[in-house]
């Protein structure tokens, strides 16, 4: 049971979209930290629990930082702060670079989290709303799912490992990157095999008679929709000129 | 839920543990392999208790095999799916090779050797699943419905290294519904009836 019915799905698809956008087209760290500012106040006005959200996508914020440090050590420029022999490991410019690279993929992660507010069938009748086709917006919806199926064939694998008698924790660095590389490959094929036995039930069971079905559920927008709409609208304009312009 | 004072395993005892479908076979199964923890008492393996084990580490001391063998294979072929977790452990190549090898013709995949574990039948995955527990010498195995699948002629083979390995020591809990096979490899019976185990 939600506490307060969130705006339209089409309103989240409007503003994820433009956060993206613009996270991959913006450069500037000033750019990147104002959009960043508007996903958290995205965040904040659909009331996605932002804990709640970081303990899920706890593993992509620690990619997302790890590859931000990645891009800081490997980008130096500018005043040299700290140095390891010839290896600079961190610089002023090297750490602008990091900031941009973590503050793109937050932005991101967060305009994603938006779409946590809604129930898969809500999604997907946005998207028929938008005139997607069904079985595109379906697809859309499985993708989804097929995320949290390869963590789930994935933890099967470790665990299959490890009632072999292989403690991963005990294991050095290097072959515990051996492992993960050596499972990435059946985790993948065992989430398409899924994938395929999913889809295989869901022909079984008609599933290209649905979209002809009649519905009681739609989805109708409030003024409140058309405003984030149009904010959204205006905002992606906005932002777009201030990119290009400076 | 489960309710069980106590229950024990010793080596070189085959039990076999019946019951109803949900009357918690499958979760005192995986209690006694470290898959689940208990929320209440203790899991002892040789009186040590296992609180706090990683799971590697109850899988050198009991074996668990799946129903469904297929959850746990990973490698690329038959052949590494035995020799990998030796060489993770530290075993030099050429004798993880030499023991997979053995191992293979022991269970009749030998001429499988190169194949992917996706394409054996069931009845494949399910002895080479057997197989790569076996190679770390477990001492204690649990077998979850490990006739499922198997012709007579593999049910019969199966009953033959389940006898063996209790022979060579090990103990053994086969769950499951097959109680002709169970009356033929276990030497004592329980029966699961809503989380309590009975003597059957």
């Amino acid at each position: 049971m939600r506490d307060a019915k969130p705006p339209d799905p089409r309103a989240a698809f409007a503003w994820a979209g433009y956060l993206s956008l613009f996270a991959v087209l913006a450069q500037d760290i000033w750019h990147i930290a104002a959009i960043l500012a508007m996903a958290l106040a995205a965040v904040v006005y659909w009331r996605v629990s932002l804990p709640k959200n970081l303990r899920r996508m706890k593993r992509l914020w620690q990619t997302a930082l790890v590859i931000a440090l990645l891009r800081s050590v490997f980008s130096p420029a500018g005043a040299i702060w700290l140095r390891a022999g010839p290896v600079i490991l961190l610089s002023s410019g090297g750490l602008t670079q990091g900031l941009v690279v973590f503050g793109r993929l937050a932005i991101l992660l967060l305009g994603g989290s938006l779409f946590s507010a809604y129930r898969a069938r809500e999604l997907i009748q946005g998207m028929i709303q938008l005139k997607l086709p069904y079985e595109i917006a379906y697809m859309v919806s499985v993708g989804l799912r097929f995320v949290p199926l390869l963590g789930e064939e994935m933890r099967d694998r470790l665990t299959a490992l490890a009632l072999r008698g292989v403690v991963i924790k005990e294991l050095k660095l290097r072959r515990r990157l051996r492992v993960y590389l050596y499972l990435t490959a059946p985790a993948v094929a065992g989430s398409l095999l899924s994938a395929r036995a999913l889809a295989l039930s869901m022909e079984m069971r008609g599933f290209r008679a649905y979209p002809r079905r009649t519905s009681y559920f739609t989805l109708t927008m409030d003024a409140r929709d058309h405003a984030l709409l149009a904010v959204s609208g205006t905002l992606a304009l906005l932002t777009g000129a201030v990119i290009i312009v400076l | 839920m489960l309710d069980v004072p106590s229950f024990s395993l010793r080596a070189g005892v085959c039990a076999a543990l019946s019951g109803a479908n949900g009357s918690g076979k499958t979760t005192l199964g995986k209690l006694m392999a470290g898959l689940l923890r208990p929320d209440r008492g203790r899991v002892l393996i040789d009186g040590e208790d296992t609180a706090g084990w990683p799971l590697g580490r109850f899988g050198r001391r009991v074996g668990y095999l799946f129903q469904a063998p297929e959850r746990q294979l990973f490698a690329p072929t038959v052949a590494e799916e035995l020799t990998f977790p030796l060489t993770l452990t530290g075993m030099p190549p050429q004798q993880a090779i030499e023991a997979a090898s053995a191992m293979l013709d022991r269970f009749g995949l030998a001429t499988l050797a190169e194949a992917s574990p996706f394409t054996l039948s069931r009845g494949e995955k399910q002895r080479l699943a057997l197989a790569a527990l076996l190679m770390q010498d477990p001492q204690y195995l649990v077998l979850d419905e490990p006739t499922t699948g198997l012709d007579n002629r593999r049910k019969g083979i199966l009953g033959d290294t389940v006898r063996r390995l209790v022979k060579q020591g090990a103990g053994i809990l086969v769950i499951g519904h097959d109680t002709r096979f169970a009356r033929d490899v276990a030497s004592i019976s329980f029966r699961m009836i809503e989380g309590r185990v009975l003597p059957a």
